[in-house]
């Protein structure tokens, strides 16, 4: 007797219907990579953070300061610009049933990857231990600039071309409302678009040609207010797609329905309006800006909070109409007849719940006077751990549950292990949010290599308990990675795949209005569409006027900086 | 189940007391700011000193200077990976004028006391007129990266009670 070998389908056959999966998947997969190298050296840093020094005896890091540059770049930057690129733009394309253009994508992919190995060289030779923030006049290798500006200029790529597409999608139907995924997606886009023009700026037209020895000098405080011109819309480019998945997908996981599209949409439209023009916050502390350009601007980063609380409400009560459809009731007991056993939905949950003390801690410091008591302690990594290392990366670890089998039709690997990597990174980082920010209060100082500070006794004497907590929270964090990064892998290496009619479908969720109508025999084009939902549909228009708030916002205060330019030379102080 | 109306009914609620509670907020963080919680954040001017000249200014000799009249004025340079000087001694319940500057990258000074935290970009002068009310040695380090030694860039500050 001979069996008949079942027919092995080639590779490529899994992207024929939708070839778009794999560069998604590149995207997703290298980003990934990236971050179990960052997250790596994040609890050397944890431990450092109780006094405790690993740095000696560790060859391949020259100091703590180039592990932390390591660290920075390749999770803030790398890794979220990677994902984030990955997801919306499969997202939205899904939605719209269009297929992008895959020689545009691949090609943002491997521009992409270009300026990450370029800045990855100069970072593991040394040359580039500036932190992730690289300050001028601290000069480092050219090489370090150009990576960066390459990375962005991959992930603007991808949002024109996501732009566009929306764009010409509304030509082609005319009348039709943008579906909710692809309506985020493009808000989000349009964002970045506008957000990422200073860090463009400052690394094109002051850096590059600075490293390059072309110009004598750079102003360290134009750069330093072009950088944060980006850097706070960075942070929302890193929770908006978090809350995509919250609004639109995880409903559908969790057994719910979106609680209010229309409010949904609402508040991706102040997020448009409202992110961008925010960044001096960053600069409170800043000898050389005058003070009502900073208070302007923490009255608009006040402002972004609304369109936050408004996700908490919605997000909360699509989860409370899921338990309550799966018969759960009561004030508190409905949150157990919620699919707790399903990662991709403990992950994001978990990640919720983080991000209401990491919101909370985000007004603390926002607020001036109060921070001038946290600015550059150990609070603030406490505070961005519970927001970008938790409400987003842990919110990214719950989508690769799903995201990934989806791509491959490989089934997760271990159900078990994903649980226990989420709950650990959950706790890990409560515990490590305490630590950090209770040694703030002390009075540590954020990057600083504690471990060998000879001058800080009477502060060390004071911070035992939180520094324990730090270290501890460190051991956690270590194994919750070692049990996300093998249920990753062991799922992409994984031979077995599903066939096409049993792949895990993409969660897109039903809104209750939908549902409602379906329930009264309408169809879907027979609906009331709410005349605000028309009206926020026209992107273009919000993105005009963010970037008239922008110009007002930020004209004067670059423009005065850049007639009162005080160009330095570079310095290497590593 | 409740329906979408509903729903958005009490999300226009949450909306609106979302608007109120940040509205008060700023009202809050304003008013601190007005009774001078943040030393000098109003009046401190936009100097520039380029720092490659410190001779002739009074930064050239750092410290505490008492001027005829009586009244403080504290010099800090900051350079890598040092604060001259690296121990301020000023009494208690006087008031002080703050010149603080940067010389080479940005460096950063927190104050153990009195709500000073500065972000020291090169050559722009720190100016702030404080008065530290409690006596007492608070320890403090360079809180922005400024290169390999930044963790031995400490400052005390010690407040004297008078005799
Ligand atoms: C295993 C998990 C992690 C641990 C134990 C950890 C630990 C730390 C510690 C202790 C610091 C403070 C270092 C200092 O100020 O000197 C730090 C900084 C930082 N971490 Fe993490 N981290 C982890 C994961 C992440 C993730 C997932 C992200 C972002 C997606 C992230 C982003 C950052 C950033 C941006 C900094 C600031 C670097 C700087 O100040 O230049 N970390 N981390
Ligand atoms: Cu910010
Ligand atoms: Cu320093």
């Amino acid at each position: 007797m001979t069996t008949v070998p079942a027919p092995t389908r080639p590779l490529e056959q899994v992207y024929a219907a939708h070839p778009e999966k794999k560069v998604t998947l590149y995207f997703l997969v290298t980003g990934l990579v990236l971050l179990l190298i960052g997250v790596a050296i994040g609890p050397l840093q944890a431990l450092n953070y109780a006094g405790i020094d690993v740095y000696r005896y560790l060859p391949f890091l020259k100091s703590y300061y180039q592990g932390l540059s390591l660290h920075g770049v390749l999770n803030a930057l790398v890794f979220t610009t990677y994902f984030i690129s990955g997801l919306l733009l499969y997202l939205p394309c899904r939605d719209l049933k269009v297929r992008p253009n895959l020689v545009v994508a691949w090609s943002a992919y491997w521009i992409m990857t270009a300026g990450v190995l370029m800045a990855a060289w100069a970072t593991l030779s040394n040359n580039a231990t500036l932190l992730y923030t690289f300050y001028p006049p601290l000069m480092g290798s050219p090489l370090f600039y150009i990576g960066a500006a390459l990375l962005v200029v991959g992930s603007l790529i991808i949002g024109v071309q996501v732009t566009l597409i929306w764009t010409i999608w509304k030509r082609e139907h005319p009348g039709e409302v943008t579906p909710l995924v692809a309506f985020m997606s493009v808000a989000t886009w349009m964002m970045w678009l506008l957000a990422s023009l200073g860090l463009v700026v400052e690394v094109a037209f002051l850096l590059i040609p600075w490293s390059l020895g072309w110009t004598a000098g750079v102003d360290p405080l134009l750069a330093r207010t072009l950088f944060w011109y980006t850097g706070h819309p960075i942070v929302y480019f890193w929770v908006l797609p978090a809350y995509i998945s919250w609004y639109a997908l995880l409903p559908s996981t969790a057994g719910g329905k979106i609680a209010s599209e229309t409010m949904a949409r609402l508040s991706f439209v102040l997020f448009l309006l409202l992110s961008v023009p925010v960044g001096l916050h960053h600069q409170y502390a800043d000898t050389g800006i005058a003070a009502p350009w900073k208070i302007i601007q923490m009255l608009l980063t006040f402002l972004v909070v609304i369109p936050s609380l408004l996700t908490a409400f919605s997000v909360g009560a699509s989860l409370d109409i899921a338990a309550r459809a799966r018969g759960g009731r009561g004030w508190i007991g409905w949150t157990r007849f919620l699919p707790w056993k399903n990662p991709v939905f403990t992950a994001q949950v978990l990640a919720m719940i983080s991000f209401i003390p990491g919101g909370a801690g985000g007004v603390v410091n926002a607020s001036a006077a109060l921070d001038s008591a946290v600015h550059n302690t150990a609070w603030i990594p406490g505070h961005f751990h519970i927001t970008v290392g938790t409400a987003t990366t842990l919110t990214f670890f719950g989508i690769s549950f799903w995201l990934l089998p989806h791509l491959t039709r490989k089934p997760l690997a271990s159900v078990k292990a994903a649980l226990w990597a989420s709950w650990l990174w959950f706790w890990g980082m409560i515990i490590f949010a305490v630590g950090m920010h209770w040694e703030g209060l002390i009075g540590i100082p954020r990057r600083t290599y504690l471990a060998t500070a000879t001058g800080l006794g009477d502060l060390i004497a004071r911070a035992h308990i939180p520094m324990a907590l730090t270290g501890i929270s460190g051991v956690v964090l270590m194994f919750a990675s070692i049990f996300y990064f093998y249920v990753i892998f062991a799922t992409l290496l994984g031979k077995a795949r599903v066939p096409e009619s049993a792949e895990m479908p993409i969660p897109f969720s039903e809104s209750l209005e939908q549902a409602e109508a379906r329930a009264a025999g309408i169809s879907p084009a027979g609906m009331k569409i709410a005349g605000a939902v028309r009206l926020l549909d026209r992107l273009w228009i919000f993105a005009a006027l963010a970037a008239l708030l922008v110009a007002l916002m930020y004209g004067p205060v670059l423009i005065d900086l850049g007639l009162n330019a005080h160009p330095l030379p570079g310095l290497r102080l590593w | 189940m409740l329906d979408h109306h509903t729903i958005e009914k009490y999300e226009l609620g949450w909306l609106a007391l979302s608007a109120v509670l940040v509205t008060l907020l700023f009202v809050g963080v304003i008013s601190s700011m007005l009774t001078q919680t943040l030393p000098g954040i109003f009046t401190r001017q936009a100097s520039y000193l380029d720092p490659a000249k410190l001779a002739g200014t009074p930064f050239a000799a750092p410290g505490l200077k008492a001027a005829p009249d009586g009244s403080l004025d504290a010099y800090v340079v900051a350079r890598a990976f040092q604060f001259q000087p690296n121990v301020l001694r000023v009494p208690a319940g006087q008031a002080v004028t703050l010149h603080i500057v940067a010389v080479d990258v940005i460096h950063g000074l927190m104050l153990g006391q009195g709500n000073v935290n500065l972000e020291l970009m090169p050559g722009h002068i720190a100016t702030l007129k404080t008065r530290f009310n409690h006596p007492g040695t608070y320890t403090s380090q360079c809180h922005e990266y400024c290169g390999a030694g930044h963790q031995t860039m400490t400052f005390k500050l010690i407040v004297e009670a008078p005799e």
